[in-house]
């Protein structure tokens, strides 16, 4: 209690180096894209290109005055960060829609897949790791091993199509894709779910292996402890460090891998609203959409580095 | 990703062969038709876009002043009748009584006036549509059911752009009030009324019973946005979707379809040409013997049947057959490989000369069949390479700025169905389409065929201007592939688009 | 001794890993109240021993072969692990070698201790805390209440190996195995600790099984006393007989090895002694007998004046320094040419910085550093390269020192490639074998690896490879430390040979002041970063003049069981050297009390 003010102002200055990363994290990846994505296509070229339109260079010069492209690229840039300040995403390219209504829409939809997925793949990861940790070399090992080399190995759109045959055509179980009851979720957090966990499954049992050698696991049973209590109870939590590092860390390459499961399952989600966004060269939308994901990881770092303090002691903020 | 891709559609084919069991069709409410569409255009505003994928619905929301339906004829539409007056440059319309707009508001003169003064000003200029309509200098309203446009000068083809896209005509009050809103609710004269739309997802309908031309004969009229083909055809399968609409399904995926029982292929002939368009400007290709040599090594005829499954019929010209312009009678270079050998040796190329042929990396059929040409072109002592770029950046970087390879795709679906659509972005010299063409006697042909309104005359010139590119050898034309409609078979009376723009006013379902 | 059965009756144990037997047709007994020490060097199977009485061998895929676990009339080598689970803390408890890693670091450290309770004690919680305080009281930890709330990460070595004991006491067990529970600690705490343990056996009349490997402990700890070599019991008795009258070889060479405090009275300088070593199981004299007459005092050979090394721990807000490490403040002393200074300490007394500064793996803020006269700071960057090779380190580990996928050859041969030593591949080849001879190693061992060989030979390694650029000087880290006593005097041999013969220097820093006495000429005792004695080995371990020596000393266990310490009650913990910048620790001036013995004033 003695110590709060100065442990408010280190919490404060966490915040305050945490919202400049992520100025930092947004300026240099929306400059990149930005950029990067003027090089290679023109969006009023793109209008035009739909299907039987002639185009005169008098047409596109006038498209471009309309959206704003024929001005150079830094005051475009300078627009954009201009409307990230005043919470003005602009207007979409393509249908003039308000930008920031577009990614209100999609971003929920993203954010339940991605954590469901994160849900899925924890819940089958974590005691299938320490099953074949703790059975290491014996055959649970080895079926665990193998099911995650061959799930590593799963390109995500295949596996999608499979369990679509599975449960939608042979089964008639569930939708084959769209987003809405409860049962439209199950295929695609399923398909994220089993990719991750296959690589999940083997961090957790290396993670586990490792705690597993530690004296105070030993101390853990010499107290008499049972099986599940030093496994769950004394050993996870010492693993937890690593685990929610890389969990961490996944989640913000899952948002890329949730571009082709969106794509699949039709599910409106960020990523779809990306790959639409790059094929029309969308630049408000596609700027939009890369810094909501670029603050979106920053939130998640800052998330796991909470975590840290929670489960372990020594990295408590003090 | 090739590999792959054969796997799952192995997967699909032997299920569905299998005949295993289909999901029981949903209890639908009763006459509703769920359709999938490939892409969501974002807006409903005519003047907006011009995706297929907006006509496909919008044709049923909005009406224009001519229609043109499956079987190709200009009919009348919101207009009754029109004549042309002052040798083309003015066209009277008669207008349609007694027809409102979904909102109430009655559609006369005003309304025509209304939208193509807004396509054609500030509003319009907007968007990419009004390119469309530049020969229109003013409409006049002669009483409250009658119009004249006046044209600055005569265009042959504007009836039919009347018929669809930035011609729909629309409420002006009710565009006045929303303004950009109109984006997201839009209001027309057509079949279906406008429900609700889910960005992304879905746009919804219900039938106008008041329709002038007749109440629809289903209820509810429901669009999603699939983009991936093995997605819509599961929908389909799974009988939550009745209609998918082309450019969807893929040739290879025709099978599957084909094997359920509830469940048809439709395809007629459609808008879409492929060809392998040359570089004239930089490398071998230059030389008009070379250009012909290549065209001569490949059979045509082969890859139409093998890889397109026959979903395709060969083209010597870049058109349709259903194409105003085209010529029958035109004969192509024959496939000749000898003949091609010996063209390319008095060109002097040496044997394994190299050869970049840039095409659209998303187009999968396209990437089948480059694979055969670059095999038919390495028998004739050619080492071509295959360069595929995202369909983005070939068009609006790799073509436009001249920075292509010895041959790209030019790919084009011109819903107008008039050789001058295509010939004139193609072949007049500065368009984008064009990058490397500068020839006069071309851009004088291309000219001198607009301002005719003697249908004859016209299609004359386009023919010789036909002629004239393939005796020019500048491109190698490939086919003319069908639009592939997917359908459930509880839907009735169904009549394929060759355009895409489906009506279904008609249609009925169990 | 008694006609009763005893509390624990290990028969015939044999403990096999596969079909390799780790522990051999082992039998003992352990009365209540009595302790037996179990005692031998890595290897012997004296741990597989203790775990294999709480059945934790079967999580390692350890089985039993033959024998009985005899504990309160039930064999506990064939119980069930359920049944064991309520023997486990509850009747037989143990305390680990490790204390920094025995307790979990994601727990409280009363969570920790209470859940034992929790587990075999039908309480409550409340009632469970109750206990967990006077269980911390037990093992005399001040601020109980305050202290089940912190975290293993909060607690010095000391601090936890005691809330350990807590631990393994929580359900007052019949038996307790401790497994080296003080050889990670520094040898106050050691002296702490031990105290502790043998007042709460007495009190709660505890059988104890006292594994370790020091003799010292042994002779202050056990009751009686079961010696084990190889996996097998080569000899048991009461611990007067054992240390009086050894019987078999081993023990006699064990014993022979331990070096002992106090054994070198009235010796002016080290002393090399002969070596009892075991030569197809029988014991044998090796080695002569020679005084380390060795050091040239004309000129120092290295000369620290005023060293001053600071870590800067915690910084604010805008990056300026709140709180320093004083490592090392203001240390001076000299080393002359074949002297052998020790600098000894506990943990925290900046010991091995001062190694690290003069090896330039380290900066100094100030103080001169000078070899042969010239300092440091004037020299250039060519001559402070030639003073790696002059100086030579040897550190602690000499498993992690040397490369794992290189051969041992390979890694001496190094420094002789990088300071362009012997230009000639045949030369270079020949000099490797030379050095390995040289440490008493064959020379065809230079093209094997590092796993190859046990933790003796790997230091010998380290050795010849410290050897081959020819140094003037060793800084030798704990460099005994990780080894087997027996091991530890053949090296203290080497190091003493390797001096009468070429003339070294050494800078020995080590916490064994056993060995210290043995081997060096001159000791600075450090506590706290700064000097606190100094003086030749006959000043400070006869003349003792500061507190602190004293209490060091006093700390250190004899090998000898007759021996009476004075019971010097040591309390405290070693103080953090870190503290707030602008409070630094007063610099100590020294009073020189005879020539050449310096003691620190004050404090």
């Amino acid at each position: 209690m003695r110590r709060s003010p100065l442990r408010g102002r280190i919490v404060a200055t966490y915040l305050f180096k945490r919202i400049l990363q992520a100025i930092f994290v947004v300026i240099v990846i929306t400059l990149f894209v930005s950029y990067a994505v003027r090089l290679t296509g023109d969006p009023a070229v793109m209008m035009f290109a739909g299907g039987g339109g002639s185009m005169s260079e008098a047409d596109l010069e006038r498209v471009r005055a309309a959206l704003g492209t024929d001005k150079p690229f830094y005051l475009q840039y300078f627009e954009f960060l201009k409307g990230l300040v005043t919470f003005d995403l602009g207007r979409s390219f393509a249908g003039g829609a308000p930008v920031s209504g577009l990614i209100a829409a999609a971003a929920p939809s993203t954010l339940k897949l991605a954590f469901v997925s994160m849900l899925v793949s924890i819940v089958m990861s974590i005691p299938l790791g320490i099953w074949a940790a703790v059975s290491r070399g014996k055959a649970a090992d080895q079926m665990i091993r193998i099911f995650s080399l061959v799930g590593v190995s799963f390109p995500n759109f295949w596996l999608a199509t499979m369990l679509v045959l599975l449960f939608s055509i042979a089964l008639g179980l569930l939708p084959p894709s769209g987003m809405g009851s409860f049962e439209s979720y199950i295929m695609p957090t399923l398909t994220m779910g089993i990719i991750l966990t296959a690589t999940n499954v083997r961090l957790v049992r290396t993670a586990m292996l490792e705690t597993l050698q530690s004296q105070y696991v030993m101390v853990a049973r010499a107290k008499g402890l049972s099986e599940s209590k030093v496994l769950y109870k004394h050993a996870l939590r010492n693993c937890a460090i690593p685990l929610i590092t890389y969990f961490g860390l996944q989640f913000g390459g899952m948002l890329g891998g949730l571009v082709v499961i969106e794509k699949v399952f039709s599910w409106p989600g960020l990523g779809t609203l990306a790959f639409d966004a790059v094929n029309a060269r969308d630049y408000p939308v596609l700027q939009a959409v890369i810094t909501v994901l670029a603050l979106l990881i920053v939130a998640v770092n800052l998330i796991v580095d909470i975590a840290y303090g929670l489960v372990d002691p020594r990295i408590r903020l003090e | 990703m090739k590999i792959i891709r054969r796997g799952i559609l192995a997967g699909l084919t032997a299920v569905a062969l299998g005949g295993v069991s289909f999901a029981t069709v949903p209890a639908y409410a009763e006459g509703t038709v769920t359709v999938s569409v490939p892409q969501d255009p974002a807006s409903w505003d005519p003047i907006d876009t011009f995706l297929v994928a907006w006509a496909a619905v919008a044709t049923n929301i909005y009406d224009g002043l001519t229609y043109r339906g499956p079987d190709m004829e200009i009919v009348p539409g919101l207009a009754e009748s029109w004549e042309e007056l002052d040798d083309g440059k003015r066209i009277r319309f008669k207008l349609r009584q007694n027809v409102k707009f979904h909102n109430g508001e009655e559609f006369n003169a005003e309304a025509v006036k209304f939208t193509f003064d807004r396509l054609l000003g500030d509003e319009g200029a907007k968007g990419p549509q009004r390119s469309n309509y530049t020969s229109i200098e003013s409409v006049e309203i002669i009483d409250p059911f009658t119009v004249d446009f006046k044209l600055n000068a005569p265009d042959p083809v504007l009836l039919t752009k009347l018929a669809g896209y930035g011609a729909m005509i629309v409420p002006p009050k009710y565009v006045q009030e929303q303004g950009e809103a109109f984006n997201l609710n839009p209001v027309g004269t057509g079949a279906f009324k406008f429900v609700s739309y889910n960005p992304k997802v879905d746009i919804k309908l219900e039938a106008n019973p008041d329709y002038w031309g007749g109440a629809p004969k289903i209820s509810e009229l429901n669009y999603r946005f699939i983009s991936e083909p093995s997605t819509a055809v599961a929908e389909l399968q799974a009988g939550r979707i009745d209609i998918v609409v082309p450019p969807t399904i893929p040739i290879a995926m025709i099978p599957v379809i084909e094997g359920a029982s509830n469940l048809e292929v439709v395809s007629v002939p459609g808008p879409t040409v492929d060809a392998l368009r040359f570089n004239t400007r930089d490398g071998i290709t230059t030389d008009l013997k070379v250009r012909q040599a290549i065209i001569m090594s490949v059979d045509r005829a082969t890859i139409v049947e093998a890889i397109l499954a026959g979903q395709a019929s060969e083209i010597v010209s870049f058109q349709s057959a259903l194409s105003f312009g085209h010529d029958p009678e035109l004969q192509g270079l024959p496939y000749d490989p000898e003949g091609a050998k010996k063209l390319l040796a008095e060109a002097g190329i040496p044997q394994g000369a190299p050869l970049q042929i840039d095409i659209r990396s998303n187009d999968a059929s396209m990437n089948e069949v480059a694979q055969v040409i670059v095999s038919y072109l390495q028998a004739v002592g050619l080492n071509p390479t295959i360069k595929p770029y995202e369909t983005s950046t070939l068009i609006s970087d790799i073509i436009p700025q001249g920075k292509t390879g010895a041959m790209f795709q030019q790919k084009w679906g011109g819903w107008t169905f008039d050789y001058d659509n295509t010939a004139y972005a193609m072949y007049h010299t500065g368009e984008q389409w064009n990058p490397y063409g500068n020839d006069p006697e071309l851009d004088r042909l291309l000219e001198s065929q607009r301002p005719l309104t003697d249908r004859n005359e016209r299609e004359k010139v386009l023919k010789e201007i036909g002629k004239y590119v393939a005796d020019q050898a500048l491109e190698l034309p490939l086919y003319n592939t069908n639009a592939i409609y997917g359908v459930s078979k509880r839907v009735k009376n169904f009549v394929a688009a060759p355009d895409n723009r489906l009506k279904l006013n008609e249609i009925t379902v169990e | 001794m008694t006609t009763q059965t005893p509390l624990l009756s290990v028969e015939d144990l044999t403990v096999a890993f596969g079909e390799n037997r780790v522990v051999e047709n082992l039998s003992f007994t352990v009365e209540a109240g009595q302790t037996v020490a179990v005692v031998g060097e890595s290897g012997s199977g004296k741990s597989m021993t203790s775990l294999s009485i709480m059945r934790l061998t079967d999580n390692l895929g350890a089985h039993f072969k033959s024998g009985k676990i005899m504990f309160e009339g039930r064999d506990l080598a064939q119980a069930t692990q359920k049944e064991m689970r309520s023997i486990r803390g509850n009747e037989i408890a143990m305390i680990f070698q490790e204390p920094m890693t025995s307790l979990n670091p994601v727990f409280t450290v009363g969570d920790q201790i209470s859940e034992a309770i929790l587990l075999h004690e039908n309480v409550s919680r409340a009632v469970a805390e109750d206990k967990v305080r006077q269980l911390l009281e037990m093992v005399r930890l001040p601020d109980a209440a305050n202290l089940m709330k912190r975290y293993p990460h909060q607690l010095s070595g000391g601090m936890r190996q005691r809330a350990m004991i807590a631990m393994a006491l929580a359900c007052r067990p019949k038996l307790l195995i401790a497994d080296e529970p003080t050889t990670a600690l520094d040898v106050t705490i050691q002296a702490q600790i031990l105290t502790i343990m043998r007042d709460l056996q007495r009190e709660l009349g505890m059988g104890m099984i006292f594994i370790t490997h020091d003799m010292g402990v042994v002779a202050e700890m056990a009751d009686h006393v079961v010696v084990m070599w190889k996996g097998r019991k080569v000899e048991e008795g009461p611990v007067r007989e054992i240390f009086a009258n050894p019987q078999h070889p081993y023990t006699r060479t064990l014993l022979s090895a331990v070096p002992r405090l106090g054994s070198m009275k009235g010796e002016r300088l080290p002393k090399r002694r002969p070596l009892t070593v075991l030569e197809d199981g029988q014991p044998k004299v090796v080695g002569e007998e020679r005084v380390q007459d060795t050091v040239r005092t004309d000129e120092p050979l290295l000369s620290v004046e005023d060293m001053l090394v600071r870590f800067d721990i915690r910084k604010n807000f805008f990056g300026k320094v709140t709180h320093r490490l004083s490592a090392v403040s203001k240390v001076s002393f000299d080393v002359y040419p074949g002297e052998t200074l020790a600098l000894v300490g506990e943990s925290g007394s900046g010991k091995s910085t001062i190694g690290r500064t003069i090896q330039q793996l380290q900066r100094a803020q100030s103080g001169v550093i000078r070899v042969r006269g010239k300092s440091f700071a004037d020299m250039s960057s060519a001559e402070l390269f030639k003073m790696r090779q002059e100086v030579q380190y040897i550190f602690q580990d000499p498993f992690a020192s040397l490369d794992p996928r290189k051969t041992v050859g390979f890694s001496i041969a190094e420094p002789i490639h990088t300071h362009g030593l012997i230009g000639d591949r045949k030369q270079v080849t020949k000099r490797v074998h030379e050095l390995l001879e040289r440490v008493g190693l064959p020379s065809a061992v230079a093209s094997r690896y590092p796993h190859e060989f046990s933790g003796g030979q790997r230091q010998r390694i380290c050795i010849a490879r410290a050897l081959a650029s020819n140094p003037k000087l060793i800084i030798a880290d704990e460099a005994l430390s990780a080894l087997d006593v027996s091991i530890q005097a053949q090296i203290i041999n080497l190091f003493m040979d390797l001096q009468a013969d070429l003339g070294l220097s050494y800078l020995f820093i080590s916490h064994d002041l056993a060995v210290v006495e043995q081997m060096s000429h001159r000791v600075a005792v450090l506590y706290l970063g700064q000097i606190m004695e100094m003086g030749s080995r006959q000043q400070i371990f006869e003349q003792t003049s500061h507190p602190y020596t004293k209490r060091l000393l006093s700390a250190v266990p004899i090998a000898d069981p007759a021996f009476d310490r004075a019971e010097i009650r040591i309390e405290g913990e070693i103080p953090n050297p870190v503290r707030r910048v602008g409070d630094e620790p007063a610099i100590l001036g020294h009073d020189e009390i005879s020539p050449g013995h310096f003691v620190a004033r004050g404090a």
